[in-house]
């Protein structure tokens, strides 16, 4: 691991001239600022203006940089409606903030900053401009560069930043600040510049790639070159290009070239010798695409710059025309005490990028002077600059400065001005006037000199003071609070649902209120200790008492005098307690006015606190002052305590909405008692890291923030990863018919306490998963999003989980690749996207598999009995949440029977472990039914027959998904054994076994049912991999590279290879969609038929009329109930089942219209005959419905209509009959 | 300057370089067209064309509620290039029309109405094929691709 972060580090930081950079930076910021300041800006808003609402379609970086503004759920940042559209005035400031960042930038004044702004104004401008319909690349390359150079030292040469610096330092310390710009490196120089040649190699090889795996080698034949001259040509009016694609031959010599160009452009990462090879052809390239075809990609070319040493040119250019090296140089002979002097000399420094004069302080180096340059006196030097040419000629005052300007190239503008006309008589009086004024300091003791050269004049940042934490720490006390607070006051007036559902009672904001004063309770009894320590007496006895009373407001908070004694509440309470509890705080009259006095008390505190920080007067050097005065730090949380009273009468997102604005209302004490805890625990923190460091005398200051180790941000990056790819659109797919049984009998658990289906049936199976989606809807809501949102957290936990069982077993470096592999899953991603029990199944398969291990062979002692006993809960839960944690029991016997019977003193136990299963299958045969044990196991549903008896499905499925696996995995299990045998025989019990039951004796096979052996898998090829990457990683660069970039296109196959799959296992009709387009043309006497009850009923509000799905009739859920007609009922939903033609027939012609909904995958003979198959597709008219027409699973519609001869030509005779 | 010396600095430029090799990646391999602009696919031009295949030149010709007849460009519906294909000649010569194919040519022509205060009565797409060929791109007789009156796009059908 650390060779491969070494590796990094030296690829990627290796330092560089910062100068490349900057002339990037002038380049295309040069560029695109002259594009900017010719372009009718204002017309072209003003045009886009003009087009309807309806075109408006904003690109996702435009959603983001209009934030909060239109904002309308998360969904909403990546597409969808989005209320906000910039009006030509903000565009037109956008504009001109731009084009005055892009002159800051150009001439790198706050460079950084100013990059950033011309970037973001850009990206801004152009992304309105393509939020039409109509977005195209010219830019992109552009404006990623343009991005990267403002996160990177760009301004670190040829800006005015680096002037500035060097000045700063010249005058403040005398020092010349460093070698010339030219030779100025930096650790961070290099990565920018290396990022956008890796961006633009991976731009080229997606283009030349489309074209390879789209047209094939055809796209060289001459033919599709002429075509889109042509097309192109007379498009634009471009007289070369239809003249070219008359030219067959040369067409098919350019395609060819050019698709030859795409493809090996990414070698020049490699070999970057290849540029000049490279680089040339492609401009040529992009040049004949513009005169030819008129599409410009010119910014394109200007991003090649990222690939010319321009440093390295410069000082060929400079050996070449003799400008450096070589030669004597000049030497300048300064006043190193005048400050005007040093910036001067610091100036010439900068300017000088060949090194071609010497700078010699007079005061520090007369001796040497005086010896080589006997004809020079002292004071002379002083009074004027001097130079010594390398004849040994003198120059001093203003020809000594037009002699120096000869030797810098940079500042030969400057030479003309120097020699106008009357120049040398004006000149010299000029510089004997400035001479003659400018000031003078004397040499100061070292410690003084450091004061008088401290930058700036603001006082030592007081937060860190005497506190002795890590600034990160710092920071979140500073920021957390108010981002808090303005989270909460965000979903106050935006999303009042969200807010309403936090503040609920017993929600979490009143359950982190009542943690937060117990927490609150323990520090002040901490504080009360170490003052008593201290010799604080009234503070110690005062916080003593802080710390009761603060439990008592934690009881408060739940009522817990009340609920744990079962006390009545009396009748004055429940009449003037605004909760109906035995509690003070929220008796009617007394609730306001405490809130009203703690606000004062707040208010008071932090202004005295201010007022004493800035006089400190000299109580405040005293220990107990630390106990009453709040520090610094503290002042933005007791503000966002504050900030209720503004809040309170600021709900614009809520007018018109009385009723939901006064329930906002009413829950903002909440907030603020939230924001109070907070305070409160912040402020007691700090008192007490403030004691203890003057306890101990000698606080701890950390001169330096602890640093991330590699392997733990490696771990923090994927798991960002695994949880945007698990949470990126997670609302947006409709529910699939299996999520419906969990989100109705979690809705149903949350009402009612009984997880319930519409039909009536209980929905018992996989309960857990059912509990905390019901606790998810509680937290978030009804929607998608919170459905799935328990998988998606689990699921990051088995990576979790998977990353710390494999360091402990292989290791840093093999715990990263089993864990990235199992977050970039394709399966693993798609199955805890899906709110069903697979998600916590596979995490609990995975702890229980761990704690079986350490219970038998990874500890001993009490610790044994505790793993054990985990063992035995976890596994007591994933039975609860899927049948198939049996196959834990078998391996966990497996194992146990496998491990003794390998050692000589435990065969006995074996054997008596054989017997006593042979005895248990007995008696179990006695009292359990056999039959109905083995039909639980083996229950296939028709679907799944086809698979049945296969053997081999799940390899020959693997096979072409995990091929790598496959191939690895029985050399990682031979690898492992020689290693570890114990480990081995647990690998083979706990993932091949099972995988063996799979595939020989349970019938329904999916691969959905074998994932959870995934991790098992994983964990034994990781070591293998891991070696391998070390091994690679003594290769040299180039190979090493070769076999990277090798690595990922295979890697990167597999995983796409997956994603087809993938939505074939997990077909999701887009039934909202189906539903919502519905929903305009629907009359309330239409029947409904459909195939999926569930989706009506939670899309349309409204239950379906008839069902119309066989599946239903069997399985888990098979229907035994009947209408009072003798209809079979669905079992989901309650509805009558048409099973027949006969059934199906009688349906329609009893209601005048109707609508049949059938997702595509079950339009078939499993789920309906195949005469009402057929009946539908003949007799019954289609309706284009674009919305239901989406994905692989699209929602077929048809309908009827008796009343509409013409349109929908059945009547009802020739229906019913 | 060492990265030694600035480690919290290594930590952030690192994420950055993950994270815009990832959204490169991800645009590239998701073929994306704009979920993560300036990060994006490059799929122009990748189809194959072969000798005999029909370039098509259309041409559009718009029937006013006065009688006359003209040829109307993009910019008597002040579109681009691009929207016009996409708003006006896509919708005229799909096969399968979809609703929304109509929504769109209901919107051009309200543009050109809102620009021209002129209403259409109906509209024609002519097109002036060429034939890829060897020795070069040839014309091929003209043809009418289809006439479309109001009832096409209007929102009462």
């Amino acid at each position: 691991m650390r060779r491969l972060w070494g590796a990094w580090r030296a690829y990627w930081f290796r330092p560089e001239p910062v100068f490349n950079l900057a002339v990037c930076r002038i380049l295309l910021v040069w560029i695109h600022l002259t594009h900017l300041l010719g372009w009718n800006a204002h017309q072209s808003f003003a045009i886009r203006a003009q087009l309807p609402h309806t075109l408006y379609d904003p690109l996702p970086v435009l959603r983001l940089l209009t934030l909060p503004w239109g904002f309308a759920g998360w969904g909403s940042l990546l597409d969808g409606a989005w209320g906000f559209r910039p009006t030509v005035g903000v565009l037109d400031a956008v504009y001109w903030v731009t084009v005055v960042a892009g002159v800051l930038a150009l001439i790198g004044l706050r460079t950084n900053v100013s990059l950033l702004a011309f970037t973001l104004g850009n990206l801004f401008m152009q992304g309105y401009l393509y939020s039409f319909n109509d977005s195209h690349h010219s830019y992109n390359a552009l404006f990623i560069t343009l991005l990267l150079l403002a996160l990177g030292p760009s301004g670190g040469a040829l800006s005015v930043d680096a002037v500035r610096h060097r000045l700063r330092e010249a005058g403040a310390t005398g020092r010349l600040a460093g070698p010339s710009a030219l030779k100025e490196r930096s650790a961070f120089a290099r990565w920018p510049l290396l990022l956008v040649r890796w961006v633009l190699a991976l731009v080229y090889l997606s283009a030349g790639l489309h074209k390879l795996l789209t047209g094939g080698l055809a796209w060289m034949n001459g033919y599709t070159l002429q075509y889109y001259l042509y097309r192109d040509g007379v498009r634009w009016g471009n007289g070369l290009g239809i003249w070219l694609s008359q030219q067959h031959e040369l067409c098919a010599v350019l395609a060819g070239g050019s698709l030859l160009l795409e493809l090996l452009f990414p070698l020049v990462l490699i070999w970057p010798r290849l540029a000049w090879v490279i680089l040339p052809a492609g401009a040529a390239m992009h040049a004949g695409i513009y005169w030819t075809m008129s599409v410009g990609f010119y910014r394109q070319i200007a991003t090649y710059a990222v690939f010319i040493p321009w440093t390295q040119g410069l000082r060929a250019l400079a050996r070449r025309f003799a400008w450096a090296g070589g030669r004597a140089r000049p030497e300048v002979l300064y006043d190193g005490h005048c400050p005007l002097c040093r910036r001067s000399m610091a100036l010439l420094r900068w300017a000088d990028w060949f090194d071609q004069l010497r700078y010699t302080d007079v005061e520090a180096g007369w001796a040497r002077i005086a010896q080589q340059h006997p004809g020079l006196s002292r004071e002379a030097c002083l009074r004027d600059m001097h130079v010594v040419l390398p004849g040994g000629s003198v120059r001093a005052g203003f020809f000594a400065y037009r002699a120096i300007l000869r030797h810098t190239p940079l500042l030969w503008p400057l030479r003309l001005l120097m020699y106008l006309p009357m120049a040398s008589v004006v000149g010299p009086r000029v510089y004997a006037f400035i001479a003659s004024r400018r000031p003078r300091v004397e040499p100061c003791a070292a410690a003084h000199c450091e004061a008088a050269s401290s930058p700036g004049f603001l006082p030592r940042p007081v937060p860190a003071e005497g506190l002795g934490w890590p600034r990160w720490v710092l920071g979140g006390i500073g920021v957390l609070p108010l981002v808090l607070w303005g989270a909460m006051a965000w979903c106050a007036i935006e999303r009042p649902d969200w807010f309403l559902a936090w503040t609920r009672e017993d929600g979490w904001v009143e359950s982190s209120q009542v943690v937060g004063w117990l927490v609150a309770a323990w520090l002040s009894w901490r504080i009360a200790r170490h003052a008593r320590r201290l010799g604080l007496r009234r503070g110690a006895l005062l916080y003593g008492a802080a710390a009761v009373g603060l439990l008592w407001i934690a009881g408060e908070e739940v009522s817990w005098g009340q609920r744990l004694l079962h006390l009545p509440t009396p009748a004055w309470m429940a009449a003037h307690n605004l909760q109906q509890e035995l509690t003070i705080h929220n008796i009617g009259t007394l609730a306001p006015s405490l809130r009203w006095w703690a606000s004062l008390g707040v208010a008071g505190a932090s202004a005295l606190s201010a007022l004493a920080w800035m006089v400190r007067p000299a109580w405040m050097r005293r220990p107990h002052s630390a106990l009453w005065v709040a520090h610094p730090i503290l002042w933005p949380s007791l503000i966002s305590v504050l900030g209720y009273w503004g809040l309170r009468r600021f709900t614009p997102g809520l007018s018109g909405m009385e009723e939901l604005r006064q329930a906002v209302s009413g829950r903002l004490p909440e907030l603020f008692e939230l924001m109070l805890a907070l305070a409160t625990v912040l402020f007691l923190a700090v008192v007490l890291q403030q004691v203890r460091g003057r306890l101990t005398s000698a606080a701890p200051v950390r001169a330096q923030a602890r640093v991330l180790r590699p392997a733990s941000l490696a771990l923090v990056g994927l798991l960002g990863i695994a949880l945007w790819l698990r949470l990126e659109r997670l609302g947006k797919p409709s529910f699939d018919i299996d999520e419906y049984l969990h989100v109705f009998a979690a809705q149903s658990l949350n009402a009612t306490g009984r997880p319930t289906l519409p039909s009536g049936a209980d929905y018992t199976r996989a309960l857990p998963h059912t509990w905390l989606v019901a606790e998810s809807f509680r937290w978030f809501g009804v929607s998608e999003a919170s459905a799935r949102l328990p998988g998606v957290l689990l699921d990051l936990g088995s990576v979790l989980v998977l990353f710390l069982m494999a360091r402990r077993w292989f290791g840093t470096a093999a715990a990263l690749v089993a864990a990235g592999a199992l977050a970039l899953s394709p399966w693993w991603i798609q199955a805890a996207r899906t709110s069903r029990m697979y998600s916590l199944f596979h995490l609990l398969y995975l702890i229980a598999g761990w704690a079986l291990w350490q219970a038998l062979e990874g500890s001993r002692g009490i610790r044994r009995l505790a793993w054990a006993a985990l063992a035995l809960a976890v596994f007591a839960l994933a039975l609860r949440t899927h049948t198939l944690a049996m196959v834990l029991g078998a391996a966990a016997g497996l194992f146990v029977i496998g491990m003794a019977l390998a050692t000589r003193a435990r065969r006995y136990v074996a054997l008596a472990l054989l017997g006593l299963t042979a005895v248990g299958a007995a008696v179990s045969a006695g009292w359990m039914n056999p039959q109905r044990l083995w039909e639980t196991v083996n229950s296939a549903p028709v679907w799944s027959q086809g698979s049945r008896y296969a053997w081999g499905y799940y390899l020959r499925e693997l096979w072409p998904t995990y091929p790598l696996w496959v191939v690895l995995y029985p050399l990682a299990l031979w690898g492992l054994w020689k290693r570890s045998r114990t480990l081995a025989w647990c690998f083979i019990c706990l993932g091949l076994a099972p995988f063996a039951l799979h595939s020989v004796i349970f019938d329904a096979k999916r691969l959905r049912y074998v994932l959870y052996l995934l991790p098992w898998f994983l964990l034994a090829v990781a070591p293998l991999v891991a070696g391998w990457l070390r091994g690679v990683l003594a290769l040299r660069p180039g190979w090493r590279l070769a076999i990277g970039v090798a690595s990922v296109a295979v890697i990167g196959h597999a995983w796409l290879w997956q994603v087809p799959r993938v939505t074939e296992e997990f077909p999701s009709p887009p039934w909202r969609d189906a539903y919502g387009w519905l929903r305009a043309r629907l009359a309330p006497e239409d029947a409904i038929v459909t195939s999926m009850p569930l989706a009506t009923q939670y899309y349309l509000g409204r239950p379906a009329s008839y069902v119309m799905n066989n599946v239903h009739l069997q399985g888990v859920l098979a229907t035994r109930r009947r209408a009072a007609d003798g209809a079979r009922l669905d079992g989901y939903a309650g509805r009558p089942m048409l099973t027949t033609l006969e059934e199906l027939k009688r349906a329609l012609a009893s209601h005048p219209r109707g609508w049949i909904l059938i997702d595509r995958g079950r339009f078939q003979t499993k789920t309906m005959t195949r005469p009402m198959l057929t009946y539908i597709t003949e007799r019954l008219e289609p309706v284009d419905a674009p919305a239901a027409a989406r994905g692989a699973n699209p929602v077929l519609i048809y309908r009827w209509d008796h009343q509409a001869p013409v349109r929908v030509a059945r009547r009802a005779e020739e229906l019913g009959g | 300057m060492s990265v030694r010396s600035q480690p919290r600095q290594l930590v952030w430029v690192t994420l950055v370089i993950v994270a815009v090799l990832g959204l490169q990646v991800a645009a590239v391999a998701g073929s994306v067209s704009s979920l993560f602009w300036p990060f994006t696919d490059y799929p122009m031009y990748r189809e194959a064309h072969h000798e005999g295949e029909t370039l098509h030149d259309y041409l559009v010709v718009a029937r006013l509620d006065d009688g006359t007849e003209r040829r109307v460009g993009r910019k008597d519906f002040n579109l681009n290039v691009w929207q016009f294909q996409k708003e006006v000649l896509q919708p005229m010569t799909r096969r399968q029309v979809a609703d929304e194919d109509r929504a769109r040519l209901r919107r051009a022509v309200e543009l050109f109405e809102a620009k021209h205060a002129r209403r259409i009565v109906a509209l024609r797409l002519e097109d002036r094929p060429h034939v890829l060929s060897r020795r070069g791109v040839q014309a091929a007789p003209e043809r009418i691709v289809g006439r479309f009156d109001r009832d096409f796009w209007s929102l009462d059908r």
